[in-house]
């Protein structure tokens, strides 16, 4: 085992080092995303600022936590961390943010899988964690049983098992919504919408846009999310009772028409290839006035509650993600529980990180709410979280709207469990059906062969 | 401790030279630690890992599969795809030497502003890779750049959508290539320029020589080598080239701009397929010697030393 150990340590740092012979790559290319804005390379890095065990027992020295997280330590992590240290002189927590992308990602990946002290990580998607477990690298929290995720989270957090078995624990609820500016809905004559379809939202993109504003903006994340939305209830790998993919339906179909329609036909979206070599900042659009509608997640709450650097003179307000058809009544939203803070197994203070894990979800994060994350846990009031939310900036809002959807609206939300490579396949198929080089019917095919592809592959 | 460069007390000259070999040791051992840490030894762990289906984040050890992952490439259209475009990107070097060329003949003469060219034309030699591509992001902007502004103007009402389309993205990137490659060939050729002797130009003049006789029976011989290296050098540098590419399109729209590197880059550091990568890289590498060797074989006609 040790030998093992050692092998993918000494395999890793060539690798590493490997990065700087693929073509240069390291400084020019991806590096520039993460920077040094989630600088948790010198934190991550020492290791033996941590006491051992004996030495902990014996004097009573501080335990000292590392605890990675994706959210930028001044949205909420950091007021949060000081919070538990004031609290626990004896256990103090550090707070390394790692930029979730692909390169933090794997970042955060080097560090558990090296050894450095990584006590504590905050997971965002289901396929990074399942990487996660499998490679042993994500305690099975079973064997806290005075802590019942299920009562605590409710149902929805059962997303988050893996083989029966819980790997980290989901903190905050949320999903994909659609942010309105409500000054521009008014000048329109239109209602925010509170149960809408993809052609209300195009004939609402249509009557924004103008000569400088686009009626609608969203990443490319979200195209995929009305053509989820209608699978997800039947499957949440996205497959058929028979096991095969089950993208190819009429549902795919629509979307990628009423998307089309709306970059070339209505011209009231910015077409998607021109976005992604464009790389706008959606957020600052939005608040800049230049596009009416945002379909995205609560995430802009950092952008939209930060008057100081991104002021704007409009009303902020929300609707649901609209279903593809009205008639669709298995839509699922997309959304559920997320931010699953898990413990690695190799940290030599597990029971000190699951106080801590406790702590978080119950009330530690409540300073994370500023930036939209609402906690999920039935322990921390809600209209506390809201209150923090919204502190200040109240007036910018309309508040009926955005509480409506973020916490009033029964819907059914889940999360898809499609794999990444599936999910990274499908980007080219968009790429080809918005600059049209694919139909609408042939992208939805297209989407199920590479699926069915990678199932096959899968299954070997 | 007596200093390296003195010989020994006892005037034995073998005891001076071998300080001064080790001292040369001591001066080369910087670069040769940091080449066996990072290029040797990775580049000998890759060669074992691409027999292998070694996944970075998997927690398993590698488990040898032969070929597998050759079988597994050439079965993937990325990988054809990928191998025409870095085929492509070769391209501008030879173009890119010419116009280099051509232009420090130019200034090698006496124009006006020499300088000032000069340093105009080498200025994306000296600037950052990623701070020119998104320059050429700004100008190959389909809607409201000043390239296809320029387009529209000239009465072309549906101009190319660049980086935009996977038709055009990738001529795109041989405009950028073959621009940002011009200045450094520019500098080379004006240095070799100034080693012709002036004797040998008037002598040919006197005999009846035009300029363009100068330039194909004087010139172009005699800096022959110079070519040589800048194509070979050329060559090598575009089938490696990342960083550009990546910054605009990160090899899409649709693929349409995926070459090796980052066909590589992605199955290594996206789904951290490590085997997989390092046959690619490897394949990428034969690609480069078998150009290297095939140009090493062609110079014999043309370079004149």
């Amino acid at each position: 085992m040790k030998t093992k150990k050692s092998f993918h340590v000494a395999a890793i740092a060539l690798c590493t080092a490997g990065t700087l012979l693929l073509a240069g790559c390291g400084s020019n290319g991806n590096s520039g995303n993460s920077g040094t804005n989630d600088g948790g390379t010198t934190a991550a890095g020492s290791p033996s600022s941590a006491a051992s065990p004996s030495q902990a027992d014996s004097k009573k020295e501080t335990v000292k936590l590392t605890m990675w997280g994706g959210v930028p330590a001044e949205n909420g992590p950091q007021e949060a961390v000081d919070n538990w240290n004031k609290l626990h002189p004896d256990i103090q927590i550090e707070y390394v943010r790692f930029v979730n992308d692909d390169a933090g990602n794997l970042k955060l990946d080097t560090a558990l899988i090296s050894g450095q002290q990584v006590d504590l990580y905050m997971n965002y998607a289901y396929s990074t964690l399942e990487k996660r477990v499998q490679a042993g690298n994500a305690l099975d929290l079973s064997s806290f049983s005075e802590y019942d995720i299920d009562d605590k989270m409710g149902s929805a957090a059962s997303a988050w098992k893996m083989d029966g078995k819980y790997y980290g624990v989901p903190t905050k609820k949320g999903g994909t919504y659609v942010w309105l500016n409500k000054d521009m809905l008014d000048a329109q004559g239109l209602e925010v919408p509170t149960d809408w379809t993809l052609d209300d939202m195009r004939d609402y993109a249509n009557k924004l846009k103008s000569d400088k504003v686009w009626g609608l903006a969203e990443g490319d994340y979200f195209f995929a999310q009305s053509i989820n939305s209608s699978i997800m209830k039947q499957s949440l790998e996205m497959t058929n009772s028979d096991g095969t993919s089950a993208f190819d339906n009429p549902f795919t179909v629509k979307t990628f028409e009423v998307y089309l329609d709306m970059m070339f036909t209505d011209k009231s979206m910015m077409p998607h290839t021109e976005q992604i070599t464009s790389k706008p900042a959606l957020d600052q659009m939005f608040v800049k006035g230049e596009t009416a509608m945002l379909f995205s997640t609560e995430q802009i709450f950092r952008t939209t509650n930060n008057l100081t650097d991104f002021p704007r003179d409009f009303k902020v307000a929300l609707a649901p993600a609209p279903k593809v058809t009205a008639d669709q009544t298995d839509y699922i939203y997309n959304g559920g529980l997320g931010d699953v803070l898990s413990i690695n197994p190799k940290s030599k203070y597990k029971d000190e990180a699951w106080e801590f894990v406790k702590w978080y979800a119950d009330e530690g994060m409540l300073p994370l709410a500023k930036g939209g994350r609402l906690p999920s846990s039935k322990d921390l009031d809600a209209d506390e979280a809201v209150k923090v939310m919204f502190e200040g900036v109240e007036d910018t809002y309309d508040l009926d709207s955005v509480k409506r959807v973020l916490l009033g609206a029964d819907l059914p939300y889940a999360l898809s469990q499609l794999d990444a490579k599936t999910s990274s396949d499908f980007q080219v198929v968009y790429d080809k059906v918005f600059s049209q080089k694919l139909t609408p019917e042939e992208g939805s095919k297209e989407l199920a062969r590479i699926h069915n592809d990678n199932l096959k592959a899968a299954a070997k | 401790m007596p200093p390296f460069f003195i010989p020994g007390k006892d005037g034995d000259p073998m005891s001076w030279m071998k300080r001064q070999r080790m001292l040369g040791y001591v001066f080369i051992a910087p670069n040769v630690i940091g080449m066996t840490v990072f290029l040797l030894v990775p580049a000998l762990f890759s060669f074992y890992l691409m027999f292998t289906d070694w996944v970075f984040s998997s927690g398993r050890g590698p488990h040898f599969i032969g070929l597998d992952n050759f079988r597994r490439m050439v079965k993937e259209e990325l990988f054809w795809i990928s191998l025409k475009n870095t085929l492509l990107v070769m391209l501008p070097v030879p173009v890119a030497v010419i116009i280099g060329f051509l232009i420090a003949v130019m200034l090698n003469n006496r124009v006006y502003l020499t300088k000032t060219l000069r340093a105009f034309f080498f200025a994306p030699y000296f600037t950052s890779g990623i701070a020119i591509a998104f320059v050429w992001m700004v100008l190959f902007q389909p809607s409201e750049g000043p390239i296809n502004a320029f387009l529209r103007s000239a009465g072309i009402t549906d101009p190319p959508r660049w980086f935009s389309s996977p038709d055009t993205a990738m001529i795109g990137m041989l405009i950028m290539l073959t621009v940002g490659g011009i200045g450094y060939n520019m500098i080379i050729y004006l240095a070799a320029l100034q080693d012709i002797s002036t004797e040998l130009m008037e002598a040919a003049r006197i005999d009846g020589a035009k300029t363009r006789h100068l330039i194909s029976k004087v010139i172009l011989p005699l800096v022959s080598p110079t070519t040589f290296f800048l194509l070979i050098t050329g060559f090598v540098g575009a089938v490696k080239g990342f960083g550009m590419i990546y910054a605009i399109t990160q090899g899409g729209p649709a693929n349409s701009t995926s070459v090796f590197s980052i066909f590589a880059y992605k199955q290594a550091f996206h789904f951290y397929e490590m085997g997989y990568a390092s046959a690619i890289s490897w394949t990428m590498f034969l690609l480069i010697l078998l150009i290297s060797l095939l140009q090493w074989w062609g110079q014999k006609r043309w370079v004149h030393y």
